[in-house]
C-alpha cells in the first residue's frame, strides 16, 4: 500500500510543479501579439508557400505589418488582400493572375534534334547544348514546373504541363523556376497572347517546329478593331480593351497559336477545336 | 573516474553506438525532417539542446525523488521531458525570437522524439554518474545531428538522380539509411 501512496504523492507532486511553472512561465513570457497580425494571418488562408519571399504565412504577416506590400501574396483573394491594406492603411490594387504556356511545341510537334540523357530538370538542360529540342526558346518539358508547383496543379501531357486552374492560386512559382521564361502571368479573367515565345523570323521558326508562331501577320491584318500589334520580342500582342472576340485572328492563323480569353470565353483551337465563333 | 573513459563515453555514444543507425531509435522524425539541409541542422541543434537539458533534470529527478519507486521511470520521464521542451519554447519565444524562428517548429517534434526518452534510460540503466550521462548525453544527441545531415545531404543527390520507378520516394530513402547503417558498422572496433 506504501508504494502506491509514494507513487500517487510523487506524480501529484510532478504534475502539479509542471503545470505550475506552464502556467507562471505563460504568464512571464507573453508575448503581445498585435490583434492586426492574428487578422492578417487569417486573411492570408496559411498556404505557407513561400512565394511572397517570406518563410511562411507568419512571416509575411510580419513584413506586412512593418510596411512590406500584401499583394505580394499572389495566393490569396484580391478581396482579402484589399481587407489587408485597409487594415494596415494601404489602398492596394490586387489583380489575381494565372500562368499560361507560351509554347505547343509537345512530342511529335517540336523538330529533335538530338538525344538528351543528363539530369532530368529543365534548368541543367542550358549547360546541355540546350537539350534535346530544336527551339531555344520553347518549353524543355522535363517537368521542373511540375515538381515546383506546392498545390499539384500542374500534369506534364505529351511533353508540355497543363494548368490545373482550379486547383491553381497564381501563385506564380512556375514562372520563376522555368528557365526559359515560357510561362506567363498574365491577368485571371483576361487575356489574349500568341502561345509562342520564339522571336525568330518565320522561316527558321519552321525549319524547328511545326507549331510556331511565323511572323507572318495575318492575325494583325484580319483584325477588324485593329487590336492586334507587333510587340516587342518581335510577337502579336492583343489589346484587349479594343477586342470583341470576333474570334477571326484565332481562326486564321496559320499554325493555330493564338489564343484568346475573356472571362468563360476561351477562343483557343487547341482546348476547343470546333470553334463557335461570335458576332 | 579518468578522463579516457569520458572520452570513450563521448565516443561510443557520438558514431559506433549512434542512436540512428546501430540503436534503430527516433526513425520518425529522422525520416520526416531530412527532406532538405536547413531544417536537418535545424532539427539537429534543437535535439542536441533539448537533450542535454533533459539528461539533468531526469537524472537529478531520478537519483534524489524516485528511490523505491523506479517503476515509474517512463512515465516520470515522459512528463518531465514534454513539459521541460513546452518551457523552453515558450522561454525562447519571448526572449530568443531568433532562435525560437529557427527552431520554432522543431520543438513540438522533439517532445515525443524516442530518441531523447532513450538516451535518459540508458543513462539510468548504466548507471552513469551526473558528468558521465551528461557527456553520453551530448554526444548521444550529437551523433543524432550528424545522422540528420548525413541523410540530408543523400537525400538531395537522390532528388536529381535517376532511382527505378518502385523505389521512388520512400523506398530509396530507406535503402539509403540501411547502407549508411552498414556503413556505420565500420566503427564496431574502435572502442573495446
Amino acid at each position: 500500500m506504501d508504494i502506491v501512496v509514494r507513487a500517487i504523492i510523487l506524480m501529484g507532486i510532478i504534475a502539479f510543479l509542471a503545470g505550475m511553472s506552464l502556467s507562471w512561465f505563460n504568464e512571464i513570457f507573453k508575448v503581445k501579439r498585435d490583434k492586426k497580425f492574428e487578422e492578417i494571418v487569417e486573411l492570408l488562408g496559411g498556404a505557407n508557400c513561400g512565394a511572397c519571399g517570406y518563410p511562411g504565412c507568419d512571416a509575411f504577416a510580419e513584413a506586412v505589418l512593418k510596411g512590406e506590400n500584401p499583394s505580394k501574396c499572389t495566393v490569396a483573394p484580391p478581396e482579402n488582400i484589399k481587407k489587408i491594406g485597409e487594415l494596415v492603411g494601404l489602398s492596394v490594387s490586387a489583380e489575381k493572375k494565372k500562368p499560361v504556356l507560351l509554347c505547343v511545341g509537345g512530342i511529335g510537334v517540336e523538330k529533335i534534334r538530338a538525344e538528351y540523357e543528363g539530369l532530368s530538370d529543365c534548368r541543367a538542360v542550358p549547360f546541355a547544348f540546350n537539350g534535346e529540342k530544336a527551339c531555344e526558346f520553347g518549353c524543355v518539358g522535363l517537368g521542373t514546373c511540375e515538381r515546383a508547383c506546392p498545390f499539384d496543379a500542374i500534369k506534364m501531357v505529351d511533353g508540355l504541363p497543363i494548368f490545373d486552374y482550379e486547383k491553381c492560386t497564381g501563385c506564380g512559382i512556375c514562372a520563376e523556376v522555368c528557365p526559359r521564361n515560357v510561362i506567363a502571368m498574365v491577368p485571371w479573367n483576361e487575356s489574349g497572347l500568341v502561345k509562342c515565345n520564339s522571336p525568330r523570323k518565320g522561316i527558321e521558326v519552321r525549319k524547328e517546329c511545326g507549331r510556331g508562331c511565323i511572323k507572318c501577320g495575318i492575325c494583325i491584318k484580319v483584325c477588324p478593331e485593329k487590336a492586334i500589334t507587333w510587340g516587342d520580342n518581335k510577337l502579336p500582342v492583343v489589346d484587349m480593351s479594343k477586342c470583341t472576340l470576333c474570334g477571326l485572328c484565332v481562326e486564321k492563323c496559320p499554325t493555330k497559336v493564338m489564343r484568346i480569353e475573356r472571362g468563360e470565353v476561351l477562343l483557343d483551337l487547341d482546348v476547343n477545336p470546333n470553334l463557335e465563333v461570335k458576332i | 573516474m579518468s578522463v579516457t573513459t569520458l572520452i570513450k563515453i563521448f565516443i561510443a555514444a557520438m558514431i559506433v553506438d549512434n542512436m540512428v543507425f546501430i540503436r534503430y531509435l527516433g526513425m520518425c522524425p529522422y525520416v520526416g525532417v531530412t527532406g532538405d539541409m536547413d531544417s536537418a541542422t535545424g532539427m539537429g541543434f534543437a535535439v542536441i539542446f533539448v537533450t542535454t537539458l533533459a539528461t539533468v533534470v531526469t537524472w537529478i529527478v531520478y537519483h534524489y525523488f524516485m528511490t523505491g519507486l523506479e517503476f515509474l521511470e517512463i512515465l516520470v520521464f515522459i512528463f518531465t521531458i514534454a513539459s521541460l521542451v513546452q518551457l523552453v519554447e515558450i522561454y525562447l519565444k519571448k526572449n530568443v525570437p531568433a532562435l525560437y524562428k529557427s527552431l520554432g517548429i522543431y520543438l513540438p517534434l522533439i517532445t515525443t522524439n524516442c530518441s531523447i526518452l532513450a538516451i535518459t534510460f540508458i543513462n539510468i540503466d548504466k548507471s552513469y554518474n551526473f558528468v558521465e550521462s551528461l557527456l553520453f548525453a551530448f554526444g548521444a544527441s550529437g551523433g543524432f545531428a550528424i545522422a540528420l545531415i548525413i541523410l540530408a545531404g543523400v537525400r538531395e543527390r537522390l532528388r536529381f538522380s535517376n532511382v527505378p520507378k518502385f523505389l521512388k520516394g520512400y523506398p530509396i530513402v530507406f535503402i539509403s539509411i540501411g547502407l549508411i547503417a552498414v556503413a556505420f558498422l565500420g566503427f564496431k572496433g574502435l572502442i573495446k
